[in-house]
């Protein structure tokens, strides 16, 4: 019973640092308080007139029930949150996306302010959600340089584990990261027009 | 970060006195009490004037630096002034039994609001689009089309109501993303006031309260504050905007209606569903009011009003820029695309009915809305349900159309998406829950 309701209530979605069941003490806390509130409107319930002050008597008591529960996740995903440095706060969507967020460090130095660029990823790029954000990390990384859809159309390609003469003409390229572990090279290429 | 969180709060108490301003223009509070007692509902009513005016501005080509954010709240908020100087009404008494429990959800509050002071910025959309853009009109000095038009912007059609708000905090405080799940937490904590606020004198309050404590432990609710996306914001103004029109409906009080549209259009230049949602109020407003062919009009005129603020703006200047929309016309009224993906009603409805009865994440929010409807919907106060009803399915079936229209996998998109989409209708019908549970229907208070 107590295992099937840390089962239960661990189906929930998670914050950051919530772990994936819930702790025992405070699923009997939650049955305690409950069963306490039950009391109390059984107790009260003659000077319940309708039926929806009923109704609603017992939906608060469940809701009682949620009160440790509520607490105890806010607590243990402080407890995460807390601990993360200035860095890994600054860093945590990319990393959310299985993304390494330094991916794209050296990229900044190389595309001029003014100019265009394309981002290109390879489906060698093992996760597909770090494949998908890899754009928005160039995006951000990049700001206020603007993307545009067509390789062929930028001033720079930024690609994930392609040459950038794969994707468009180019007249330089740097490999600003090298492949690491199941992450593929990081290259910049100049697009000649 | 500190100083990070007082700009913050000082651009939301710029919204709060824009919104106090706005109510008080449209005859909803009198005196100093009343003014009291409509802080929650002030709150969202300022966030939906700046976030209307401000996309409207931007679209026209303001850059919005922090001495107009200043202007654009302080010229509605002038009329606090007149608003002052009226008699406020007695101030309704609760038992002390009430009021304790009022002691664990305030608790409760602050917490979520530590926790969040701590949140980074974690959530996929939070960190591709929402504070990208907030960062750009704050950084670019406005809506730089070259920016806002770039290929890896992901959903560019999205309305910039949000990110007028956080840009708004970063004009004060400086660029901070850890501090936006605290801008959420404002919007969720105003919207619980806001439920008391109307609640209070209208409604039972066993009922009241519980619908009060599971708004705040409901799992969901916290999990979409720490995410600091669009989908808490866009429901609160929406069930905010509910709350005004039972009160205009019910009490026939002119303000409510006003307010109302106000809000409706915040919630429309929040999101697109906010749009689909405000048109379902109005629709179902008119339709509650059916009876008297006058105000069912003034229903339909304002609910055009909301839309027209509140999205054409930026409708237009997604156009003008060949920007695509998600939300294609073309698709919704494509018979044979939609004939063609029949099977996906079934599924998305089937879908999103688990999801908005599932305890785990709304406690029971909505099944408790459901008996207090059905235990009303013989009793004088059946206008109310019709409006509670009509509004929900509405908006129920616009999400529908949207997952039965989607030119992605289904799967995904319902996945991805439909535990948070289903956010406003859940405050919706848990804000009117305790007014559907009213004694007898409140006479009007005053012709305003």
């Amino acid at each position: 019973m107590l295992l099937d309701g840390r089962r239960w209530f661990s189906r929930l979605s998670a914050l950051l640092g919530v772990p994936k069941s819930l702790d025992p003490i405070v699923l009997a806390a939650a049955v305690g308080l409950s069963l306490c509130a039950l009391g109390l409107v059984l107790r009260f319930w003659r000077r319940l007139t309708t039926g929806s002050e009923r109704v609603a008597s017992v939906a608060l008591a469940v809701a009682v029930a949620f009160v440790p529960v509520c607490g105890w996740r806010i607590i243990e995903d402080l407890k995460h949150t807390r601990a993360m440095t200035p860095y890994d706060r600054s860093v945590a969507g990319p990393v959310q996306a299985y993304l390494q967020p330094y991916l794209l460090d050296g990229v900044g130095r190389i595309v001029p302010q003014n100019a265009t660029y394309a981002t290109v990823a390879s489906q060698d790029v093992r996760y597909a959600s770090a494949r998908a954000a890899f754009a928005s990390l160039a995006l951000q990384s990049l700001f206020p340089r603007r993307s545009v859809a067509d390789p062929r159309d930028a001033d720079y390609v930024v690609t994930w584990g392609v040459r950038p003469s794969a994707v468009a003409p180019e007249r330089r390229v740097w490999r600003v990261r090298a492949r690491s572990g199941p992450y593929p090279a990081v290259y910049v290429g100049e697009v000649v027009k | 970060m500190t100083a990070h969180l007082l700009g913050l709060v000082l651009a939301n108490l710029c919204f709060l006195a824009a919104g106090m301003g706005v109510m008080a223009a449209a005859g909803w509070w009198r005196g100093v009490h009343e003014l009291i007692g409509s802080v929650g509902l002030a709150y969202l009513t300022g966030v939906a004037t700046f976030g209307v005016v401000a996309q409207f501005f931007y679209v026209v080509g303001a850059s919005l630096n922090r001495w107009q954010v200043l202007a654009i709240c302080a010229a509605p908020g002038l009329a606090v002034v007149a608003g002052l100087r009226g008699e406020a009404p007695p101030r309704p008494r609760l038992s002390r039994l009430w009021l304790l429990l009022a002691i664990p959800i305030g608790l409760l509050l602050v917490l979520m609001a530590v926790d969040f002071w701590y949140q980074p910025l974690w959530a996929y959309d939070a960190w591709t689009f929402w504070t990208p853009k907030a960062h750009a009109l704050y950084a670019l000095n406005g809506l730089d089309a070259r920016w806002f038009t770039s290929a890896d912007l992901t959903s560019k059609d999205y309305p910039i109501l949000l990110p007028a708000v956080e840009a708004a905090g970063f004009r004060f405080g400086g660029y901070e993303t850890s501090l936006l799940d605290v801008q959420s937490w404002f919007f969720f904590v105003a919207f619980v006031r806001a439920v008391y606020e109307v609640g209070v004198r209208r409604s039972r309050p066993a009922v009241l309260w519980a619908v009060l404590a599971m708004l705040v432990v409901a799992p969901s609710v916290v999990d979409q504050l720490a995410a600091a996306e669009a989908d808490v914001p866009v429901a609160t103004l929406f069930a905010a905007a509910g709350l005004c029109a039972w009160v205009w409906l019910t009490e026939r009080r002119r303000a409510g209606l006003l307010v109302a549209a106000v809000l409706a259009a915040g919630a429309a230049a929040t999101k697109v569903e906010g749009l689909a949602f405000a048109l379902a109020l109005f629709v179902a407003l008119a339709f509650s009011a059916r009876r008297e062919r006058g105000r069912a009009v003034e229903a339909l005129a304002a609910g055009a009003g909301a839309v027209v603020a509140g999205a054409l703006p930026w409708r237009l200047w997604i156009a003008w820029h060949g920007i695509s929309s998600q939300a294609s016309f073309g698709r919704v009224t494509g018979a044979g695309y939609l004939a063609d993906h029949v099977s996906r009603v079934p599924i998305a409805t089937a879908y999103m009915l688990e999801k908005l009865f599932d305890p785990r994440a709304w406690v029971l929010l909505v099944p408790l809305a459901v008996a207090v409807a059905v235990g009303s919907a013989r009793t004088e106060r059946r206008q109310g349900v019709v409006l509670v009803a009509t509004a929900s399915l509405l908006a129920f079936a616009a999400l529908v159309l949207a997952y039965w229209s989607t030119p992605l996998g289904l799967h995904y998109q319902l996945t991805t998406s439909a535990r948070r989409v289903i956010t406003g209708i859940v405050f919706f019908t848990a804000a009117l829950t305790p007014l559907l549970s009213a004694e007898k229907v409140a006479p009007a208070a005053r012709e305003s």
